[in-house]
């Protein structure tokens, strides 16, 4: 056997079994593995912020300069900590593997796999907020009389478990997705049993969900990039600052400013810039 | 072609703009159109290009908009073409607000270059702001055209005597034409004008975070001296160039035309 199935996410758990009756799916998936197994192994960790009650430039400027948690009261939702206590999560910092999700927002940041180290990480292979949202966001089948604690179990089951995550999000891009490049710009290749991955054209419901049970600092970004205008609003603040005087700390905004965007002029598409930088960075 | 893929997903007939992608976060800008198909009301950022729009459920847009995701237009306005032209253009919407009209002295176009403009008002921000969905190009070209409308009046303020109030308002001025400003050649002549209205000590850091990235073959002595020469220019016409006389607009028009040129050589020989 190629793995064991006992302790898999729902995906994965049926993966053997499927591919044994599609030669096609089979066929795939050892064509991919391979460099699905190197993709996940590099792929970057990417934020995109929302302004709501509180602008990138305030959690950039202002302690702990750093993606909160949803005990931000704020900056998440009441929809998001009530997903967490029905799935049993903790509060988190939510990231996703390598995609820009939600893609509404003003900027994007991406972050190295090694920010994982030293921090308690729990993953999903699904947007588990909108999986249990009770408006049903994303769409599945799911077997039992009540849906709403059948799509709980689901969640919960969704959840990886053990500390190689991106071993099985290895196993998940080479079963589902061919070519590979349709993780990012396309959809899944082939139906999961609960067929999240067919009923709608969201990638939240195949793309990996990582939260950090702890803040994550916004400085230990390796790429970024945004909207023309919330370039514009960080060249506004940038020249705001007190001058700085010899012996002075650098500001937070200035060692963030210290990295360029990856576009020097912002764009509307800066989402699928960052993923485009990702997917080059990777080798997809 | 990939992005003829994106139009031919959609039925225009069949979709409305509800609202831009993200937050105004500035006084003018463009932002992606989201629209929202009327049969089923899904929604999704209307990207143009090879990946597959990603719909996203009706009663998943009060949430984003709550959580500052999506900018709602006050009604929902048609997607429309450009007539005659190929559909694989990106759409943006276009935005100011009440602060941009009057610094900028513009106004609501009902139409441009023969594209009709429908603006509609945003009502999430503070400050009142006017959207409008166009082509990319003409709304860019739009935005281009007011910045040059802020590089005249400043130019005006250039050439008269300091104060700590006009310096203000030259800055402010510079920084709405920036978030105003598309073109290339136009970014840079506001750039010249925002480091001449700026803090002296502020300026290092703007040109090494924001100038250079932009056009990265200029130097920091290049564009000081540049800063100099059209402050010079600008300040050897004197009160002239302040006073508003009947033939002003033209003389402001070949006055740009001139600094344009300046400008542009100024590029070339920056091998910007």
């Amino acid at each position: 056997m190629f793995f064991s199935e006992k302790r898999l996410m729902p995906a994965l758990s049926g993966l053997q079994n499927q591919m044994s009756m599609n030669p096609t799916q089979r066929e795939s998936f050892d064509r991919n593995e391979a460099h699905a197994r190197k993709i996940a192994k590099m792929v970057h960790l990417v934020h995109v912020s929302s302004t709501n009650e509180v602008s990138f430039d305030e959690l950039l400027t202002e302690p702990p300069h750093s993606i909160p948690t949803s005990d931000h009261a704020s900056y998440c939702s009441d929809a998001t900590r009530r997903a967490e206590d029905l799935l049993g999560l903790a509060r988190s910092a939510y990231f996703y593997a390598g995609r820009a999700c939600p893609a509404f927002g003003d900027l994007a940041l991406a972050f190295e796999p090694s920010i994982e180290n030293g921090h308690t990480v729990s993953v999903s292979s699904i947007d588990t907020g909108g999986l249990v949202h009770p408006k049903r966001y994303i769409k599945c089948e799911v077997a039992g009389t009540d849906e709403d604690a059948a799509r709980i179990e689901f969640g919960k089951d969704c959840e990886v478990k053990g500390s190689d995550w991106r071993g099985e999000f290895a196993r998940f891009l080479a079963g589902y997705f061919e070519p590979l490049a349709d993780y990012w710009k396309g959809r899944p290749a082939y139906e999961d049993p609960e067929k999240v991955f067919t009923l709608g054209d969201d990638c939240r419901a195949w793309t990996f969900e990582v939260r950090f049970a702890e803040p994550q600092l916004i400085l230990d970004r390796v790429a970024w990039t945004a909207k023309k205008s919330q370039l514009e609003l960080l060249r506004r603040k940038q020249a705001a600052q007190p001058v700085a005087v010899p012996g002075d700390p650098i500001s937070v905004l200035d060692q963030f400013l210290n990295q360029p965007p990856l576009n020097p002029v912002g764009s509307d598409v800066f989402c699928e810039e960052l993923e485009s930088w990702i997917m080059t960075k990777v080798g997809v | 072609m990939d992005n003829d893929k994106s139009w031919s997903l959609i039925d225009v007939n069949d979709v409305d703009v509800i609202g831009l992608a993200g937050s105004a976060l500035v006084e003018c800008g463009t932002s992606l159109p989201v629209i929202q198909r009327r049969s089923d009301k899904m929604f999704c950022r209307f990207v143009v290009g090879s990946a597959p729009l990603q719909w996203s459920p009706a009663n998943e847009l009060d949430r984003l908009i709550s959580e500052g995701r999506i900018s709602p237009f006050d009604s929902p306005v048609p997607l429309l073409l450009p007539a005659g032209s190929p559909q694989a253009e990106q759409p943006a919407v276009i935005y100011l607000n009440q602060e941009f009209m009057t610094q900028a002295d513009v106004t609501l176009p009902a139409e441009i270059d023969g594209f009709p403009c429908t603006w509609i008002h945003l009502p999430k921000e503070a400050v009142a702001t006017s959207a409008s969905c166009l082509p990319k190009s003409i709304a860019e070209k739009l935005l281009d055209e007011w910045a040059e409308k802020l590089l005249t009046k400043l130019d005006e303020h250039l050439s008269e005597e300091r104060s700590p109030a006009s310096v203000e308002r030259m800055l402010h001025l510079a920084d709405l034409g920036l978030c105003a400003a598309t073109d290339k050649s136009l970014r840079w002549r506001l750039y010249l004008r925002y480091g001449s209205s700026m803090a002296p000590d502020r300026v290092r850091r703007t040109f090494d975070s924001f100038i250079q990235r932009e056009f990265p073959d200029c130097k920091w002595d290049f564009y000081l001296s540049e800063m100099k020469d059209v402050q010079k220019v600008i300040g050897s016409r004197g009160p002239v160039a302040a006073q508003r006389s009947p033939l002003s607009p033209i003389a402001n028009k070949l006055h740009n035309i001139a600094l344009c040129r300046d400008s542009e050589r100024s590029l070339v020989s920056a091998g910007c």
